[in-house]
């Protein structure tokens, strides 16, 4: 926001007056500056004290409690970087890692292209379109914890699991799906995928509701396929729109924590103990909330370092 | 425009902070009443220990508990929770502050919660209730320290074998005859898979309760979890034999005899629901406990079988408690309200016979399990006494515990780690699960993991 | 993408989905045998897959709520419960109290949404109309916010929460320990203070000369004309409260105090498999009912929130 010359009091005429106006501001002097000043604190004073007890304190408490010790009781101890070795020094820190990069790259691996496969379709549907919007949002509507619940029921073990009952239509055998360490996270990936898909498919709706219809227009008179129509048209021009939510969902999976934490719990042996489940258990669990505090500024640096890299490789992208 | 504007500050700024400290003063835990002149004060008390929603009678019979122990002390009120103990979100409310005025724990709890200063100190309190000297020494010697009293015990438990006295018959297994040792379990649970389709013998390994079971298993092999060293500190001895001897059994019965069922995953509420629809043929509990359960959830009483702690030589099985304590954050007059209760109806009833009787026979009518052997937590003569006192309303299949009452005396009990218990178990929690769900589990890797990681935990408790 | 003089088919062109003209494909497309074949075919499987992926799972949970835990180990795939327990629903909402919790969720959701409609309001009036000369720094402060997830401050914002610095008293297990967090989300801000600049400033100024003050222009201008947004906002807010799971596990460590998403898992532990179903499915009537008569507006808020953040 520029401060406007007619703000410093002079007679600057505004920006937007209409001939025979009165221009108001013409009258504003310091005067009038100090009170917009005062009645401007009064409407930001229900925001500045939320955002000062509930945002900017803790943001600036994080750092500092990273490197603190304390029992809720005695005032914060400082320790100095022990609470980081002492992380560096827990095997499970390396195994949460692996399991939450597993987790991310298993949930891209399906919630990237099948909600944009499903939006292209849907976007050509010429009957029933908003009947198909509603059925795929209709899963993050759910509140995540009853979805999660849910699938924990479908995947039961035994062969009396719907789960296994699916696999035994098409002659597979029961799977341990849960209970065993291999499948534990494609089944966490599978429960996240149906609660969050649709909103992926619907940004992609709406950003291919933006896509001009005449660039296909002039590609059909070119003898396009709709195949190459896609794959020069549409893909390009969603690509802005593809790229933030392939962001956004790359940090929305490194700090999953709702399936872990209902589905397994962290098993079975550690094997979808994630980041975010690590620092709520050394946090609630062992009331250490200075390792806690620690393991989060180490997530947030990751997350920064992650975003910046990101943005650096598709600024090349979008420039070619 | 400035009065406006100031009577907007004032607003804006006052409102939120009054009604903030209403809300927070009124959800402080109790409320001490005013003191009228003379009389006593009223005081509301916050209990855990209501039977959960799904156990009608139960809860009945506790609610008539509630209102006569009200009649009889006019300025207590009780407000009671069926939230039970859960390791995970015991840490969280305590420190919140929102725990209730009387805990009941198990006795792994007590000594960390003594050494941070969350219980109160009730000394000057238990003087008031009768036989308090006679309490079982082998409980109590958690919960005092220097002369200050901080718990009561309600219940005492020993590990045993539960089973399934129909699928033992099914399987071609004398109901009578429960396993002793490990190689019998082994043998049996093989026998009850391959002849019934049913898990021959259940495992839990969340929630701590992969630790628990590790841990009660390994004493029956001889061995001990954690030792304290000359200096004090407390190191991890189950990187051993026994404890080595408890996972290769596991092992071989989860995947050379596919005798542990599909779910191994599950905690003790889950084991109970299986066992009750008779899909388990015996796992390891404290039969006492989990009879009451059984009962209610429409177990058959006659296929409830108890049998004694299988062994690995040792003769020796683990023994823990539920113990009553008093959050540190009560007031005096909360401190002797909830040591009435207490005495009201955890104690009174094991020593005051008549009270027993009553108890009993009230609990008859409501079809709640009369009689259920347990370990007394008082000395033994008035367990017999009590025993006597009830012994017209016992409903429960007394024969069917034999095999575990008669051991009870021959075994050595062993109290779970004297340090971080919960956090041991956590840790092991893992440990259990991978021999449990992965074929090649490397047993050796694994403890030496477990080992490290315990030894860290343990590394904060140097006395 | 800039509009060029179009041919006379185009300038018939609509935005809206059903009466467009042509997507990818034109009607002339859907006329060629391979394309209109394969493309139905793809919209068949899509169809059923999206049946398969959104109602069927509903359908099931409806199913398993009414069902005995016997039919549901017997015949775990069908649709149909036999018997039909509807008493499983009754039975679950008392003995669960999932009453209580809906309640709670209620109280938590409605608390959620006043107190962002108050923050987000007021800092928007302020930053875009009022313009203060600090309007820039305050704006630049809250934005940075948005760059720090909010998972990363959770165990600083639960000690704050645990103990407010200055003012000495704590919040958790108070519905405070919800609402006011919430507040702090300058994604709303930012949106209502972008839609409030578009509002004409003549107005405020015809209004000021008329003596009027800063919070009449606000009460009695900005906030009617401002419905759109604070539709938007209103959404947002209580679609993020009503699903929230983390940061009331935190702080509503009291039994009582706890919304349905918390209540949940803690009961699935000790219920049977068919009332806890039966319990997940009341927990989900509310917002499936809420979506399915707002459909519309959700659905292009979502769109709209998404190409724009």
């Amino acid at each position: 926001m520029t401060i406007a010359p007619e703000r410093l009091g002079g007679a600057a005429p505004s920006r937007t007056a209409q001939a025979g106006a009165v221009d108001v501001r013409v009258r504003r002097g310091w005067g009038m500056r100090r009170r917009a000043a005062l009645a401007g604190l009064v409407f930001l004073l229900p925001s500045l004290v939320i955002f000062a007890y509930f945002a900017w304190w803790p943001i600036v408490q994080s750092f500092t409690l990273a490197f603190q010790q304390t029992n809720l009781v005695e005032p914060a101890e400082w320790v100095g970087w022990r609470n980081f070795e002492v992380l560096f020094a827990d095997p499970l820190l390396s195994r949460a890692a692996l399991n939450t990069l597993w987790f991310t790259v298993l949930s891209l691996a399906i919630g990237l292209p099948v909600p944009l496969v499903c939006a292209v379709l849907m976007s050509e549907l010429r009957h029933g379109g908003a009947a198909a919007r509603v059925l795929a949002y209709l899963p993050v509507v759910i509140p995540p914890v009853v979805a999660v619940l849910l699938f924990k029921v479908f995947f039961a073990p035994g062969e009396t699991g719907v789960a296994n009952s699916l696999l035994a239509i098409v002659g597979l055998g029961p799977l341990p799906w849960l209970q065993s360490a291999e499948l534990a996270m494609p089944s966490l990936v599978i429960a996240a995928t149906w609660s969050g898909a649709g909103t992926a498919v619907l940004i992609y709706l709406a950003a291919l509701t933006g896509v001009s219809t005449e660039l296909y227009e002039a590609a059909e008179l070119d003898g396009a396929s709709v195949w190459r129509r896609v794959w020069h048209i549409t893909l390009p021009q969603m690509r802005g729109v593809i790229l933030v939510l392939l962001l956004l969902q790359i940090i929305g999976a490194i700090q999953v924590f709702t399936e872990p934490y209902v589905m397994t719990d962290g098993g079975p042996a550690n094997a979808t103990v994630t980041i975010m489940l690590m620092i709520y258990r050394y946090a609630f669990l062992f009331g250490n909330y200075g390792v806690a505090t620690a393991l989060s500024v180490l997530l947030a640096i990751v997350l920064v370092v992650v975003s910046a890299v990101y943005l650096r490789l598709t600024r090349s992208w979008s420039t070619r | 425009m400035h009065q406006r504007t100031r009577r907007l500050v004032a607003a804006l700024v006052i409102v939120p902070l009054a009604a903030g400290s209403v809300a927070a003063c009124s959800s402080s835990g109790a409320d001490p009443g005013p003191t009228s002149d003379g009389g006593p004060e009223a005081v509301t008390i916050t209990v855990m220990g209501k039977p959960a929603a799904t156990n009608t009678a139960a809860v009945a019979l506790f609610e008539r508990q509630v209102a006569e122990f009200e009649k009889a002390n006019p300025e207590i009120t009780i407000e009671a929770s069926d939230v039970p103990w859960d390791a995970k979100t015991f840490a969280t409310r305590l420190a919140g502050g929102s725990a209730p005025t009387l805990l009941r724990i198990p006795l792994t709890e007590p000594p960390a919660l003594i050494e941070r200063g969350q219980v109160a100190d009730l000394s000057d309190v238990v003087d008031e209730i009768d036989g308090f000297d006679e309490l079982n020494p082998r409980v109590m010697k958690f919960l005092e320290s220097d002369g200050a009293v901080y718990g009561i015990p309600e219940k005492s438990y020993a590990f045993g074998l539960v089973y399934n006295r129909n699928l033992f018959e099914q399987a071609g297994l004398d109901p009578d005859e429960p396993p002793t040792t490990w190689d019998e379990v082994r043998d049996y649970a093989a026998q009850i898979a391959e002849k019934t389709g049913k898990t021959g013998f259940g495992e839990i390994s969340t929630n701590n309760s992969g630790g628990w079971h590790l841990t009660g298993y390994t004493y029956t092999d001889g061995g001990q979890m954690i030792e304290q060293k000359a200096d004090g500190t407390w190191v991890a001895a189950f990187n051993d034999d026994p404890t080595r001897e408890v996972l290769e059994t596991w092992k071989k019965m989860r995947w050379d005899d596919d005798s542990l069922g599909d779910n191994v995953l599950g905690k003790q509420e889950d084991l109970v629901a299986e066992f009750t629809a008779g899909n388990v043929g015996m796992w390891v509990s404290a039969p006492p406990d989990v009879y009451p359960n059984y009962i209610a959830q429409g177990g058959d009483p006659e296929a409830f079988g108890a049998g004694p702690m299988p062994q690995g030589g040792a003769d020796a099985t683990l023994a823990g408690a539920t113990v009553l304590m008093v959050s540190a954050d009560a007031t005096q007059a909360e401190k002797e309200a909830a040591v009435k209760w207490i005495e009201y109806r955890a104690l009174r009833p094991n020593y005051d016979l008549d009270v027993a009787a009553e108890t009993a026979k009230a609990s008859a009518a409501d079809g709640l399990p009369v009689g259920v052997p347990v370990l007394p937590v008082f000395s033994d003569e008035t367990y017999a006494a009590y025993r006597d006192a009830i012994s017209e309303y016992v409903n429960v299949p007394v024969d069917n515990f034999a095999p575990y009452v008669a051991s009870l005396s021959e075994f050595e009990y062993v109290p779970e780690p004297v340090v971080a218990s919960q956090e041991i178990y956590a840790a092991l929690d893992p440990l259990v699960q991978a021999v449990l769900t992965d074929p090649n589990a490397d047993i050796d890797a694994l403890l030496d993991d477990a080992e490290s990681r315990v030894n860290t935990i343990l590394a904060q408790y140097a006395s | 993408m800039t509009a060029t003089a179009t041919p006379v088919r185009g300038s018939r062109l609509r935005r809206s989905e059903e009466s467009r003209e042509r997507g990818i494909l034109s009607p002339h497309d859907w006329k060629r045998p391979v394309v209109g074949a394969g493309w139905t075919l793809m919209h068949v499987v899509l169809v059923a897959g999206l049946i398969g992926f959104g109602a069927i799972p509903l359908v099931w949970m409806l199913r398993a709520a009414i069902s005995t835990p016997t039919d549901l180990v017997l015949r775990p795939l069908s649709l149909i419960p036999e018997p039909a327990m509807w008493e499983n629903i009754p039975t679950a909402w008392s003995l669960l109290d999932i009453g209580h919790y809906l309640w709670n969720t209620v109280v938590l959701v409605l608390g959620s949404w006043i107190v962002q409609l108050v923050v987000s309001t007021t800092a928007g009036f302020a930053l875009a109309v009022i313009r203060p000369w600090y309007g820039r720094f305050v704006y630049g402060a809250f934005l940075i916010t948005l760059f720090v997830p909010a998972t990363v401050t959770l165990i600083a914002l639960y000690l704050t929460v645990l103990d407010l610095p200055l003012l000495g008293i704590g919040i958790t297990d108070t519905p405070w320990a919800v609402w006011l967090p919430a507040g702090a989300n300058a994604f709303t801000i930012l949106l209502v203070k972008q839609f409030f600049e578009e509002i004409p400033r003549d107005l405020f100024e015809a209004a000021q000369i008329d003596g009027a003050g800063w919070f009449t222009i606000f009460w009695r201008i900005v906030l009617p004309m401002s419905r759109p947004i604070l539709a938007v906002v209103s959404l947002l807010a209580i679609m993020s409260a009503w699903k929230e799971f983390l940061w009331p596990l935190i702080v509503l460590t009291d039994p009582n105090t706890q919304p349905l998403s918390v209540a949940l898992p803690r009961l699935a532990q000790a219920t049977s498999p068919a009332y806890l179903i039966a319990g997940l499915l009341i927990a989900s009537i509310p917002p499936i009912l809420v979506f399915l008569v707002f459909q519309r507006s959700i659905v292009r808020g979502i769109g709209f929130t998404g190409l724009k953040g």
